[in-house]
């Protein structure tokens, strides 16, 4: 494995993860991340001339004819929001 | 061992009438309420749903009216799928509360044939683990724990005190147990690393990955999208047979399908053998499995092969090594990105104060996401970062190419690959809780399956003491009748 | 330092809804202005319900995206096509990824600007940063995202191309809103030699040379004055017409893409291409080429006509029974100015073509005159005229006939009878009581006079 992972690093993808760890946490995860990434540089062994597998099953992708059809009755989406305001859900603002 | 009724058996009753769908839910019913307290199988029983639902295919059958394929018998649902306007926790806080909209493909097809649906079962949360203790509300108990030495189940008070408590395997741990203990004739359950194949197993039931591809995914939570499938538990190959050719079949609404029919289901000659078939025993299945299991799988397989007439050949697949690190590397990447929905404010658990934006969606993400979870969001996140994508994530995917090459190599030598479905023997509820690598290799027998979208399923070949060794059999991609078919020759030669 | 020692590099990314009954990947109505309420044109799928999955993908909306793509002259068409995710946590997005196609095809330009590519995307849904409140109708609804080199070198510029993309975008039908002016664009923008700002936001025609013109602005100034802006993210403010710097914390710098599992690639075929060409309409420019030759239009006149389809064709048809330089001259000038008064475009425009080609005989006969043309016409837009004929409501009106110079004569001296101070002024030296009694002319014609004829007979009478 190139280098160590820093608690900076699992700092920096914490937040793009949105995910807030306390600093004990924070600890572990990086040890975690240490640990297991450099037992996974095992494959650092498979030649880089092997070509990526990206998808699973080699046929085109199926397309539908454009029409218009209702699952669902929408209040049973709209049951699930957290908060909302006549319908709207309602996030928190960003101003 | 209070041998579980054949799923034919069952069938044949329903389907003659001496045994009516009402009175099959209420057998079931009844052992819910006696052992589920000590096993802690199930999230949510729907029993008020089922009995109307029995009751109306017996009045179908006395009118003489056509009943579906899978009438009267009970199946119990693991709780990453879809079942309408009931919980879908996913064993997860994040969705404890979580009531879904809408049925899952394969809930729909369960409904069209009749299937009495019981309930929905605990499982490692959003699939994450390999023993069902991972689930964020409850561990499920390996029913095994509570047989005594008789193979009689003994009561919930004399397990609760004195037995050790074995896991059931994961994250469908919950599914194994409920088909193990007679919750249900049948159980449906996903597998996307070994989740199904190693709680059946450890629980000593049979169950079933099908080919990538085979069944909908539309209505199944996602752990890694481009690994899992859903598949059948039950007490034998038959009921997977029974339970996979009406799941199975294309659907535009899980586009991976677009290519797939429907499985067949089991006839009459399902497990009869339809040619001499050639088998490969990889060495490395052997390798580092636990001494007694390898032995006791070797020991089947010799079984089979001598009552059978099939030609055994040993073969080596080196690339099974890589296995766990191309596996997990990609889980990772894929479970990060489906688990980006959760942001507490269109479902699910809500944020405790309103915050702004990004502190309201980290801390509630945060509180009730658990720790294994996290753990992959965050090594998912890291690995697909631009600066480590390289390194990491199209690594990963070269590895897989690799492995997937060699696996399909070997199978164009033989037909079939046996071996091990895990390496070890079920262990005890918190063993593996310290180190996660450590759960991580439990899964090296069964995650090439995955990686390469190979059929693949587990039946009971032998205990070691009380608890059970389940045999591996993988098929090549799009042979499923014939995978199934295997498993249940195999069956008819152990269980005798 | 000057202004013109700043040279302007801007590149757009449009984003255009394309023109279809359901979503992308699930089968929601599109139509997400006329819903019922908010949140009613949703589905598990497209509110990213756990389990959901894309649906296989809506083949029309594809198709109008090839469409599009060969329009604006795309060379390079590639035969594969993946869905990738591109993930950022935002309340718009419901599954805090939006899927995202690698490029349809490549190449290709409009009004002298090159494309760098065009590809595929879903709409997310819309999420209001003031009021926190969030509406899934549009999430999922099928976008085409079309990438220009950054060769756009003002705002006119911008504008100039904007205007042609939009009739192009017309004359295929494969986009919605293209007339009501709604799209969506980002764009980036700086000074040659200095950083680049990418401004998010925009939502429609005008807000890009709005925001554009700010942007120049705002980076112009600091760049004379030593300073050197900041390469970030800019959000268009459409309220103020500004752009305001986001948080740091709310731009995403790494979208981690990765290839949609879920998608599988989609195949373009040589065959498919083909159809598809082979289909497309005569666009805007060669149009109006050929109208230049065809119908002697002059530049102004074939660009007016030419912006959109349905008036082109009218026009066409309409030539064919009256004067072509008229119909052009009529269209261009008086319908056209009209239409702009109105923010309305030629297929909603109120008077049948039938309507039109009457009253343009009418005129090219000399039975009213051009002021007169006019009022019936904006009487027909305001809906005035109901089912009668160009003739019929003219004669109703008492509009028709213009006067022969003999009736004018007679009429302006019916009008000097009455208007004897006015005489008297003008003969005094006051040359505007010739006006007043130009006026009083045109009264008694009840304005059918024609204007032009009126000043050279009473000048003459006048100065007998």
């Amino acid at each position: 494995m190139e280098k160590k992972i820093t608690k900076q690093d699992i700092e920096r993808v914490a937040s793009i993860a949105r995910l807030c760890p306390s600093q004990d946490e924070l600890e572990g995860l990086t040890a975690d991340a240490n640990a297991i990434l450099e037992y996974f540089s095992l494959i650092d062994e498979i030649p880089d001339s092997v070509a990526p597998q990206t998808y699973v099953l080699s046929h085109d992708n199926a397309m539908r004819p454009d029409e218009e059809k209702k699952i669902v009755d929408p209040k049973a989406i709209r049951r699930g929001f957290g908060r909302t305001q006549d319908n709207y859900m309602l996030a928190p603002k960003s101003f | 061992m209070e041998l579980l009724p054949r799923t034919l058996s069952t069938t044949a009753a329903l389907k003659s009438g001496k045994l009516t769908a009402s009175a099959n839910l209420e057998n079931k019913i009844a052992r819910v309420e006696k052992y589920d307290g000590a096993v802690r199988a199930f999230i949510e029983t729907y029993f008020d749903d089922a009995r109307a639902k029995a009751k109306e295919i017996d009045a179908r059958v006395a009118a003489g009216k056509p009943v579906g394929k899978l009438s009267g018998l009970v199946v119990a649902v693991k709780n990453v799928l879809a079942v309408k306007d009931k919980k879908l926790t996913c064993g997860s806080k994040m969705l404890e509360n979580y009531v879904v909209p809408y049925d899952a493909a394969v809930v729909e097809k369960l409904r069209a044939e009749d299937a009495v649906i019981i309930g929905s079962l605990n499982c490692d949360e959003f699939a994450c683990g390999s023993d069902n203790t991972k689930s964020a509300f409850f561990a499920t108990v390996n029913p095994v724990s509570f047989f005594d030495e008789k193979g009689e189940f003994a009561s919930a008070a004399t397990a609760a005190g004195s037995t050790e408590k074995y896991v059931p395997g994961g994250s469908s741990g919950a599914s194994a147990a409920a088909v193990a203990v007679g919750f249900c004739d049948l159980a449906l359950a996903t597998d996307t690393g070994g989740s199904i194949r190693c709680p059946a197993a450890f629980c000593g039931v049979s169950g079933f990955k099908p080919t990538y591809g085979t069944v909908s995914r539309y209505g199944m939570a996602d752990m890694a999208m481009s690994f899992e499938q859903i598949g059948p538990v039950a007490p034998d190959a038959y009921g997977c047979a029974l339970l996979l050719s009406v799941i199975s079949g294309g659907d535009f609404r899980d586009a991976t399908t677009a290519k797939t029919v429907a499985v067949p289901a089991p006839n009459s000659t399902f497990a009869q053998p339809t040619k001499k078939i050639r088998i490969g025993i990889p060495k490395e299945y052997f390798e580092g499995a636990n001494p007694q299991v390898a032995k006791a799988v070797k020991d089947a397989i010799g079984r089979f092969a001598t009552k059978s007439g099939c030609e055994l050949v040993d073969i080596s697949i080196p690339a099974v090594k890589f296995g766990i690190p191309a596996y997990y590397l990609l889980v990772y990447s894929e479970f990060a990105s489906a688990m980006q929905k959760y942001d507490g404010l269109k479902y699910g658990a809500k944020p405790e104060a309103n915050d702004e934006l990004v502190p309201t969606v980290s801390k509630v993400r945060t509180a009730n996401i658990g720790k294994e979870c996290k753990r992959r969001i965050m090594l998912g996140t890291y690995i697909t970062t631009k600066e480590h994508k390289d390194a990491w994530y199209t690594k990963a995917l070269k590895a897989r190419a690799y492995v997937r090459k060699q696996f399909d190599d070997a199978l164009t030598n033989c037909d079939f690959i046996l071996g091990p479905t895990m390496p070890n023997l079920p262990w005890i509820i918190g063993e593996k809780a310290a180190d996660p690598l450590q759960s991580y290799l439990e899964d090296v027998l069964t995650v090439p399956a995955n990686l390469c979208g190979l059929p693949a399923g587990s039946v009971p070949c032998a205990k070691i003491g009380k608890l059970p060794v389940g045999l591996q059999v993988i098929g090549r991609r799009g042979s499923d009748y014939e995978t199934v078919s295997l498993m249940a020759q195999i069956e008819s030669t152990l269980v005798g | 330092m000057d202004d013109s020692e700043l040279t302007v590099i801007i590149g757009l990314e449009i984003h255009v809804q394309l023109a279809t009954k359901s979503k992308l990947f699930c089968s929601c109505n599109t139509d997400y202005q006329t819903a019922a309420g908010p949140n009613e044109n949703v589905c598990p799928t497209c509110t990213a319900q756990p389990g959901t999955k894309p649906y296989d993908m809506n083949a029309y909306a594809f198709e109008q995206a090839l469409k599009i793509a060969l329009a604006l002259g795309c060379d390079k068409m590639n035969d594969k096509v993946t869905m990738q995710r591109k993930h950022y946590f935002y309340p718009d997005s419901p599954s805090n990824y939006q899927r995202t196609s690698t490029p349809i095809a490549e190449g290709g330009s409009l009004a002298g600007v090159s494309i760098t590519e065009v590809h595929i995307e879903e709409d997310p849904g819309r999420y209001d940063l003031k009021t926190g409140i969030v509406d899934y109708n549009r999430a999922g609804v099928p976008l085409l995202e079309i990438v220009t080199d950054p060769v756009i070198t003002s705002p006119d510029h911008a504008r100039k191309f904007l205007e042609e993309l939009r009739a192009v975008l017309n004359y295929l039908g494969a986009a919605r809103d293209v007339e009501s002016g709604s799209m969506r664009a980002d764009a980036n923008l700086s000074i040659k030699g200095h950083n680049r700002v990418e401004v998010k936001n925009i939502n429609s025609f005008h807000g890009v040379f709005s925001a554009l013109t700010y942007e120049t602005s705002r980076q112009k100034n600091m760049v004379k004055n030593g300073l050197e802006p900041v390469r970030e993210t800019r959000h268009f403010d459409e309220d103020r017409d500004i752009t305001l710097g986001l948080r740091k914390k709310e731009s995403v710098d790494d979208y981690r893409y990765i290839p949609d599992p879920d998608v599988q690639p989609i195949a373009i075929t040589k065959e498919q291409l083909k159809r598809i060409g082979d289909g497309l309409p005569e666009l805007p420019r060669k149009k109006m080429e050929r109208f230049r030759k065809q119908y002697g239009a002059s530049d102004d006149e074939a660009h007016a006509l030419c912006m959109e389809l349905a008036m082109a064709d009218a026009f066409e048809r309409i030539a064919k029974k009256v004067d072509a330089k008229l119909a052009a001259g009529f269209m261009r000038g008086t319908l056209k100015k009209q239409l702009n008064f109105r923010s309305w475009d030629f297929a909603k425009v109120a008077p049948k073509e039938q309507f039109i080609t009457e009253l343009l005989l009418i005129l090219s006969d000399r039975k009213v005159t051009d002021k007169v043309a006019e009022k019936i016409l904006i009487d027909a837009m305001d809906g005035k005229a109901g089912q009668t004929t160009a003739a019929q409501y003219t004669q109703d009106a008492g509009l028709m006939g213009v006067q022969s110079t003999a009736e004018l004569e007679s009429i302006i001296e019916k009008a000097l009878a009455e208007n004897q101070k006015a005489v008297d002024d003008f003969k005094a030296g006051n040359q505007k009581a010739l006006q007043f009694i130009a006026g009083s002319v045109m009264k008694i014609t009840k304005g059918k006079a024609d204007p032009a004829a009126v000043q050279e007979l009473l000048k003459k009478r006048l100065t007998k």
